[in-house]
């Protein structure tokens, strides 16, 4: 008898979070800090913006919406452990986690065990594929696939037939590469020389000499902000002359700051987001970015406003559909965490399409992504910004 | 048909220097106090970001970093002198760090204030970095005497992890760059020199030969040669073991410092982005041996030509694999050879 009161007191603490009745408790895991924070930044910002507006308006459907943030550090093992802490410890009904491929892959098997639907904020398309593999696991942002597809029209427009693909040594790169070779089967184009290089080198002359030996008609910069600013300044000095396209990783205001002069010319493909202005007048899209931009910058500065952070109101977005679209088709057990994660994860799947900032949504058990070409735009960079390319 | 090679070599050695200011000052420490300061790199991006900061006309986080710093010297000092019961000594031990403090914070927020030249930013923040050298040494080292290698090591992971910290804390995660010293370039056969190179090879160089005249020429050098060489003897003579620490510690730091503002405007920096350029100076200082200044500067010079090389030649992808090979033959080496680091000092 002692000992069975503390172990009771014990269960009865661990089970508390689980008797809080009615509220969406959001697992929100983002890189915040470390390598990738630029990306993780104005996704926490997100977080944080919308839980406030979400309860000033009354929750969703009359549900308050709590989102637990943890910060990932751009660390794998940080995010793995977050991930669990929150399924665990916060008992959350929905997971979105995590801001890069190479972290968001490495939580696939804690959400699958576990039954918690994740929405992730990564590029990588092997996140949702095989989708029999990943029943848990949506995300927001546009594919490599998406994203190169739209490069390679973009070279076949401008007639270019040769290319230089230079990528980050990560997974990131990696699956670029992946995308590439399959985006370009049965075009024209051809790809002439594949070089790496690391996140912090200080110096890629070698990758760039060797890369425009065969003077490629283009060259494709898969990486990240610093790397591509300093890859994109190397082939200004060496007089490269032919189109470089980079990465939507690079979508971010310090790129420009960072690659300068280097950057004019420079043409690369991103959410809509990023030229809102630009955007036709009776695009869809357009509205709905248009708002986020405007509500973000009012809190956090002008010109602050990334894609990144678009991804994180895409990702809150949809559950937010889905849990309105849940309590239509009836009554939500609140008691019975496991229970709401299933039906907000077969919400997702039957909620049918919304529009974000990133593009048109369209969730169904055969694709986690759901967009089509309309999440992407070519822009080309001039005069110091980005300007919708013709 | 040889530019590509010149080409490479050129940009190895300018990679190449940036290490040999880090090897040196990893040599140099090491001998004279038996640390091994892995923190070195983050002395480079300080110093780097400080003047960023500068230019924004911000206070850097740098300053509040040292105020701090110095007043735990203060609390030591006074600590020190109160357990021997030598009031009068503990005043002036909590006084002097902090008026030095004060001095520091009140320069460098009228430097951020005014309108000063860039060189004079380099200044400002060079000399506020190699600050944080001895105050380093007095909070973190000196409490730990003769310590073994490992404790120290442990110490600075200790302070690699803070000042990295640190680093996110006062400039956040995004990359900084500075403009050039100079700008404009020119041709020098197939190599097409900036003057920013030039600027960085040419002050390593200057640098790498002022020291070289500190230790060898001078009593201060020498008096820091002494005590590499035998502790206790250098203590007999009358040499301060503990000054010889502080200031070989202050050496290393202004090497760093200075490396961080050469570089950045090349390749830009931001606070996580130290710790590799430090790792790859400590690839050439232990082809050095730890011990051998001069054997250092040209494995740090080699690593950064290695590195270029087999970037273009091998893979791109395994370069830095195939640059931290470099070790294992090296250590093979030596070990083969039984050369006990610690007598080998000349």
């Amino acid at each position: 008898m002692r000992r069975t009161l503390p172990v009771l007191l014990a269960l009865a603490l661990l089970l508390t979070p689980a008797a809080l009745a009615q509220t969406l408790r959001i697992g929100a895991a983002a890189a915040a800090t470390g390598a990738a924070s630029a990306l993780g930044e104005p996704e926490a910002n997100t977080f944080r913006m919308l839980q406030d507006q979400i309860n000033a308006a009354g929750g969703i459907g009359g549900v308050p919406v709590e989102i637990v943030f943890l910060d990932t550090a751009s660390d794998t093992a940080q995010a793995v452990t977050n991930v669990s802490r929150l399924i665990q410890e916060e008992d959350v009904h929905v997971v979105i986690c995590c801001t890069i491929s190479a972290n968001s892959l490495a939580i696939i098997d804690t959400v699958q065990e576990a039954g918690v639907p994740n929405i992730s904020l990564a590029a990588a398309a092997n996140i949702i594929e095989p989708v029999e593999e990943r029943y848990w696991v949506f995300k927001t942002p546009q594919t490599d696939r998406l994203m190169i597809g739209g490069i390679v029209q973009d070279m076949q427009r401008s007639g270019l037939r040769t290319l230089a693909y230079l990528a980050i040594d990560d997974a990131y790169g990696e699956g670029g590469l992946t995308e590439l070779n399959a985006a370009i089967a049965g075009t024209d184009i051809e790809v002439v020389a594949i070089e790496r290089y690391g996140r912090s080198d200080t110096n890629v002359t070698a990758q760039v000499l060797s890369a425009t030996r065969s003077r490629p008609d283009a060259v494709l910069i898969w990486g990240v902000v610093r790397d591509t600013a300093l890859v994109v300044e190397e082939l200004a000095n060496r007089g490269y002359d032919g189109q470089v396209y980079v990465s939507h990783g690079v979508g971010n205001p310090s790129f420009l700051e960072l690659a300068g002069d280097a950057a004019e010319g420079v043409r690369l493909p991103i959410g809509p987001m990023i030229v809102v202005d630009e955007l036709p007048e009776d695009s869809e899209i357009r509205p709905v970015a248009a708002a986020y931009v405007a509500e973000y910058e009012a809190l956090f500065g002008e010109g602050t406003a990334s894609t990144f952070g678009g991804h994180a109101w895409d990702a809150v977005k949809a559950v937010e559909l889905a849990l309105l679209h849940a309590l239509e088709q009836g009554e939500l057990d609140w008691d019975d965490t496991a229970s709401v994660r299933q039906a907000l994860r077969d919400a997702l799947e039957d909620m049918g399409p919304f529009v974000g900032v990133g593009g048109v949504f369209d969730f169904t058990a055969e694709d986690h992504l759901g967009l089509d070409e309309r999440a992407l735009v070519i822009v080309e960079i001039r005069g110091g910004d980005w300007t919708l390319a013709d | 048909m040889f530019d590509i090679p010149l080409i490479l070599l050129f940009e190895g050695l300018t990679n190449g220097a940036i290490y040999a200011l880090m090897a040196l000052g990893l040599v140099v420490l090491y001998a004279v106090t038996g640390v091994i300061n892995v923190a070195i790199g983050e002395f480079v991006m300080i110093s780097a970001l400080t003047v960023a900061s500068l230019r924004a006309g911000a206070v850097p986080g740098t300053v509040y970093l040292l105020v701090a710093g110095l007043a735990l010297w203060a609390v030591y000092d006074a600590l020190g002198a109160l357990r021997r019961r030598r009031f009068g000594r503990a005043a002036v031990g909590v006084a002097w760090p902090l008026a030095a403090a004060a001095a520091a914070y009140l320069l460098v927020a009228l430097a951020s204030r005014a309108e000063l030249p860039y060189l004079a930013h380099i200044a400002v923040a060079v000399a506020l970095t190699t600050a944080l050298g001895p105050v380093s040494y007095r909070v973190i080292i000196q409490p730990l005497p003769r310590a073994s290698a490992l404790v120290y090591l442990i110490i600075t992971i200790g302070l690699h992890l803070a000042l990295t910290g640190l680093g996110l804390a006062f400039w956040g995660p995004q990359p900084y760059t500075l403009p050039p010293f100079t700008s404009g370039r020119f041709r020098l056969g197939p190599v097409l020199l900036d003057h920013q190179d030039v600027w960085l090879l040419g002050l390593s160089a200057l640098l790498l030969v002022l020291l070289w005249w500190f230790l060898g020429r001078t009593l201060h050098g020498k008096a820091l040669r002494a005590a590499a060489v035998n502790r206790l003897g250098a203590r007999l003579t009358g040499i301060s073991v503990v000054r010889a620490g502080s200031v070989a510690f202050t050496l290393s730091v202004l090497l760093a410092a200075v490396a961080g503002v050469l570089i950045t405007p090349i390749t830009k920096m931001a606070y996580d982005f130290g710790f590799l350029i430090g790792l790859k100076g400590f690839v050439g200082a232990i082809i050095g041996g730890l011990a051998n200044p001069a054997v250092a500067v040209v494995g740090a010079l080699f690593v950064g030509v290695a590195e270029q090389f087999s970037a273009f030649y091998v893979s791109s992808a395994y370069k830095d694999v195939l640059v931290f090979l470099l070790i294992i033959p090296v250590l093979l080496a030596r070990s083969l050879q039984h050369v006990d680091f610690e007598e080998h000092v000349e």
